[in-house]
């Protein structure tokens, strides 16, 4: 498991991301959120979700990726993992 | 806050711009200056989805409010046969930054074919004014196969089955139809524009198709150039070649965003929502440096050099705006004798009749605003200011709220770039009358030219013989009619905005339903006025009356007053006049033609008037009018 190291700033954006994509302005992440408690995030918004981090953090994720993302902190690891 | 916003929108950080919108605190009413934060931030081409996802979230916590006065309301169904949740906000928002408030059903994925085919399915029961077809290249692909060489017969299949699929729209829905083209495909095909024996390359069978689609194009089917949209957006790189796979996304983010502004300004141009005039500063926008200083040769503008080029450019940009009944206006701080630089500098590619109104001189600029208004007989909310100067810009924003606007520079570059990819001016279809509005407002120049030599306007009305027509609704007025019912505010009695299947309906029921032309000694201003009349038993009701405001002040109004009268022929006439936020300007109108309030009256709705003129008036003597009438 690679470590979460995503820095402040990183963090910020991405929680600006799902805070925007699912208009919920106060949305705190924490690691052990998943799909299921934050509402509108169906398989089309995870999809969504996924593009847009890639369009503001210039990467990109593989199929296997995006199908296996079980919690935002699986999620910050991975994004880590493709920043450094 | 404005100024702040401006700087950030034009030359700094979008998201800041974004951000100073956002943390304005909620207060009722919308101060209108966040309305004009909103559209502008809403119009800005190119950016990221999310951006556009967080205006609309902004605009959300607002209420939706509308963007630009009288807001045209729309249902607007989209079928497509891939995912498209996306386009549905989109349009939404980029819609309502052209004053349409448009409401938006998505059916559901692939599902073309069974929604359109089945009259009781539920896109035709929420009854859509407009209808937005949008394929994928896999649509073709299921007629024409994924060969690399495509059979003409095979091609004239899936030709067929659109034919069936528009008559089934056009049977069940009086709804105007938006069919877009299709751009190339998303990875490259080798066959290209091959063609032997009955067979073709997919790119020749994408060509013929979308040129068969452009033929079959009328009677409420509009083609919208989606191909177009894509190229804009980057091309192939806009096509779903990664989202496809995983959401069945037909583009990506980029081209779902140029397609969905694309369907967004189709729908606002049906609807008359349209920018009608584009409004530019001189000095550093249109040339470079200041012609006061540099004289009419020194200013740059020519083949003669990058900056030079750019700058001849954006002007000849501008001048083929006006084909498309775009008007120009202009607008500088200067002394109004620079304006001979347009008759001396022969390398400027516009010229002193391009535009419709100048104004140069040293007041606000906000005031020459409102005198081109005045010249050009609409509203600031249907224009484009351009300036490089902020300040200007946001001084003209103060005062005019509903204007739009364009920073041009820092080069000459930018300027044509950004005039370009702001889609502010983007027809979809031409009427006859749209090609006429650039004549007939330089031929209103030479009009009050012309006045000022009058020193009675009796005298003056006189001279200029004019003369109206009136013609029933028939096929060839029914579109400009159409238009005018979508687009008149101010001279419109009662604002129902009548489409082409409402003036068929209330024909069958009975009604009489006028168009009125207009000539005068500079020229024909083509179809100006519409009205509908009922006749009922003892009575001939008005139910509709509106006018171009462009012919005020000339009797028209009491001349077609007079047209009604002969048609009531001795039965009392009864008029409505419903005020709205913009039909202030006759409020008076029936009490100026000898229409009384009736005693009893049966208005449901307090604001609505009625007035009649009776049998006692009918013995009053008609209004005065100078204008000669026929009906053909």
């Amino acid at each position: 498991m690679i470590e979460n190291k995503l820095d402040p700033d990183q963090l910020d954006k991405l929680s600006n991301i799902l805070r925007v994509l699912f208009n919920l302005p106060d949305l705190e992440l924490n690691d052990n959120l998943t799909a299921k408690d934050v509402p509108g995030w169906d398989s089309f918004n995870h999809v969504n979700l996924i593009i847009n981090i890639e369009e503001e953090f210039n990467v990109r994720f593989s199929n296997d990726e995006v199908g296996g993302m079980q919690n935002v902190g699986n999620l910050k690891s991975l994004l880590a993992s493709k920043i450094s | 806050m404005l100024n702040k916003f401006l700087s950030e929108l034009f030359t700094g950080e979008f998201n800041n711009a974004l951000s100073i919108l956002d943390n304005i605190k909620l207060e009722s009413p919308i101060p209108s200056e966040v309305l004009t934060m909103l559209r502008l931030a809403i119009f800005k081409p190119g950016q990221n989805f999310l951006y556009y996802q967080k205006i609309f979230n902004t605009w959300k916590k607002w209420g939706q409010p509308a963007l630009k006065p009288s807001p045209t309301n729309l249902k607007v169904l989209f079928l497509s046969d891939f995912t498209a949740d996306h386009f549905s906000p989109m349009i939404q928002l980029f819609c309502a930054a052209q004053g349409v408030k448009a409401e938006v059903h998505l059916p559901g994925f692939d599902s073309i074919e069974q929604t359109i085919l089945d009259p009781s399915s539920s896109m035709y029961k929420h009854k859509p004014n407009i209808i937005i077809v949008l394929f994928s290249e896999y649509w073709l692909q299921k007629y024409i196969g994924n060969s690399s060489l495509v059979k003409q017969a095979d091609l004239e299949e899936a030709q067929n089955a659109l034919s069936t699929l528009i008559s089934s729209m056009r049977s069940n829905s009086s709804a105007d139809i938006l069919i877009g083209n299709l751009p190339g495909r998303t990875f490259a095909s080798p066959s290209g524009i091959v063609s032997m024996n009955k067979m073709m390359g997919w790119n020749l069978a994408i060509n013929r198709f979308n040129l068969w689609l452009e033929n079959i194009a009328g009677d409420r089917l509009y083609i919208i150039d989606i191909a177009e949209a894509i190229f804009s957006a980057g091309g192939r790189k806009s096509m779903g070649n990664l989202n496809f796979f995983r959401a069945r996304l037909a583009f990506e983010i980029s081209g779902i965003l140029s397609v969905a502004r694309e369907f967004a300004s189709a729908v606002c141009h049906l609807s008359g929502k349209t920018h009608r005039a584009l409004v530019t500063d001189f000095d550093n926008t249109i040339w470079g440096g200041e012609v006061a200083e540099l004289g009419s040769f020194g200013v740059e503008c020519s083949h003669e050099s990058p900056e030079a080029l750019g700058f001849l450019m954006s002007q000849e940009y501008m001048k083929n705006l006006r084909p498309l009944g775009v008007l120009l206006a202009g607008v500088s701080r200067n002394d109004p004798k620079i304006k001979k630089i347009f008759t001396e500098n022969k390398e400027l590619a516009l010229d002193l009749d391009d535009f419709a109104s100048l104004q140069l001189g040293w007041l606000p600029k906000s005031d020459y605003i409102s005198q081109i208004s005045n010249d050009l007989g609409f509203g600031s909310d249907f224009m484009v200011y351009m300036d490089d100067s902020l300040f200007e810009i946001a001084q003209i924003l103060s005062v005019h709220p509903y204007m739009d606007a364009i920073l041009a520079g820092p080069d000459s570059q930018s300027t044509i770039t950004r005039l370009a990819s702001y889609r502010f001016f983007n027809s979809i279809s031409i009427s006859s009358e749209d090609l006429k509005r650039g004549s007939r407002a330089l031929k209103l120049k030479e009009q009050r030219n012309f006045k000022t030599s009058f020193s009675k306007i009796e005298d003056f009305l006189e001279a200029i013989q004019i003369r109206l027509s009136f013609v029933k609704f028939n096929s060839e007025n029914s579109k400009r009619l159409v238009q005018l019912f979508q687009k008149t505010n101010q001279f419109n009695l009662t604002t129902r905005r009548h489409r082409e299947e409402d003036l068929k309906n209330l024909e069958d029921n009975g009604a009489e339903i006028y168009s009125v032309s207009y000539e005068d000694t500079f020229g024909s201003q083509g179809i100006i006025s519409a009205f509908v009349l009922i006749p009922e038993a003892d009575t001939l009701l008005i139910e509709s009356w509106l006018m171009s405001c462009r012919v005020l002040n000339r009797t028209v109004e009491q001349a077609v007053f007079s047209f009604i009268l002969k048609k009531a022929n001795g039965k009392q006439i009864m008029g409505e006049y419903i005020p709205t936020e913009k039909n202030g300007l006759i409020k008076s109108l029936y009490e100026t033609l000898g229409f009384n309030r009736p005693v009893m009256t049966l208005e449901q709705n307090s604001n609505e008037e009625q007035w009649v003129y009776s049998d006692a008036n009918l013995k009053k003597s008609p209004p005065k009018h100078y204008v000669s009438i026929s009906e053909l």
